[in-house]
């Protein structure tokens, strides 16, 4: 009971955060809010989780939990990536404006 | 169909020489003499260096240079490069690497050839031409190189991490690098093909030094391009 309290109060810590930066990093936002909602609805009815990770051939609750992080975690580690791809772009623009505005001749 | 432009003058007033330099204080100079004595437009990118490059760029003469505030990599270099020449109104387009691999009179033969063949790109080739002092770990780095570029664009090519090349203004014009580092090579040779552009190869001599050895691409460093290139891919 008392790890239930702590889980859910992390997760709905991650839950505000998440909904706080939204407009920021919307993929993030929507992964962690969903994972945050759907985390404090599987902390008080662990059964249901097991009922559905047995509808869809896995054991167990938890081991079910742990694909699905996984997965998620590797998808949105992919958006950030090329996220960081673009930023990395727009930076090269910036820096050859700011090069060609001062060109030095001699 | 591409308009041919003749090289007008024996100083070549509308052909621009770029050379992208990271870190070449101790060789700049040199390099530089040797293009001066067959080019007349030069433009050395100063890609963020660190050691005294852009205090020898400044004292040296007859030169423009274009220098980032960071470190980006050869191939953004190459298109800050292309930028400037173009707004110079560059009819042709040299490029060249600065730790002296390269002989200017190469570049002139494969102006005469882009010139007078039509070329929009003509890309100079070791392989076709000659080494001097190439390591052999270089060589089969190369050649695997070159089977990935053929698996992924479809273009054969001997030569295809070669920074000696001759573009045609038309060409520089729609080409755009979004690689900044060494992937940019690849980039290139699969622009030509997704802008339909008209290249060829050149032989050329290339000569490794102690000094460009130590500067040249690293086994890791292939695995890098390729990974640059998988995730250009993804983006498209």
């Amino acid at each position: 009971m008392t790890f239930s309290f702590i889980a859910t109060a992390v997760l709905l810590f991650f839950l505000v955060v998440a909904l706080i930066t939204r407009n920021e990093f919307r993929a993030v936002s929507v992964f962690i809010s969903a994972f945050s909602i759907a985390g404090i609805y599987f902390v008080w009815h662990a059964e249901a989780l097991n009922k559905i990770s047995q509808f869809v051939g896995i054991g167990r609750g938890a081991d079910l939990l742990l694909y699905m992080w996984v997965l998620s975690t590797m998808g949105v580690i992919l958006v950030l990536f090329l996220k960081l791809r673009l930023l990395n772009e727009n930076l090269t623009k910036l820096a050859r404006h700011i090069a060609l505005q001062e060109v030095q001749k001699s | 169909m591409t308009q041919q432009h003749h090289i007008s003058s024996p100083y070549f007033e509308d052909v621009w020489v770029i050379v992208p330099a990271y870190n070449e204080g101790s060789k700049i100079t040199e390099v530089l003499e040797c293009i001066l004595e067959c080019f007349k437009n030069v433009v050395v990118v100063n890609d963020g260096s660190t050691d005294d490059t852009q205090a020898v760029l400044s004292q040296h003469g007859g030169i423009a240079v274009v220098s980032h505030p960071i470190n980006l990599g050869q191939g953004a270099a190459l298109q800050t490069g292309i930028s400037y020449a173009l707004r110079q109104r560059a009819k042709w387009i040299v490029t060249m690497d600065a730790d002296g691999q390269h002989d200017p009179y190469d570049a002139l033969a494969m102006l005469n050839r882009a010139s007078h063949t039509n070329l929009d790109i003509c890309f100079g080739s070791r392989f076709l031409g000659t080494t001097i002092g190439m390591p052999f770990s270089r060589k089969i780095l190369l050649r695997a190189a070159l089977v990935f570029q053929t698996l992924t664009t479809g273009v054969k090519m001997t030569d295809v991490h070669n920074g000696l090349r001759v573009i045609s203004n038309e060409a520089a014009s729609k080409i755009r690098i979004r690689q900044n580092r060494m992937a940019h090579a690849s980039e290139f040779v699969s622009l030509c093909k997704s802008l339909n552009l008209r290249f060829d190869e050149f032989p050329v001599t290339i000569r490794y030094s102690d000094y460009s050895r130590a500067k040249g691409q690293s086994s890791f460093g292939a695995l890098t391009i390729i990974a640059d290139l998988f995730i250009a891919k993804l983006r498209k």
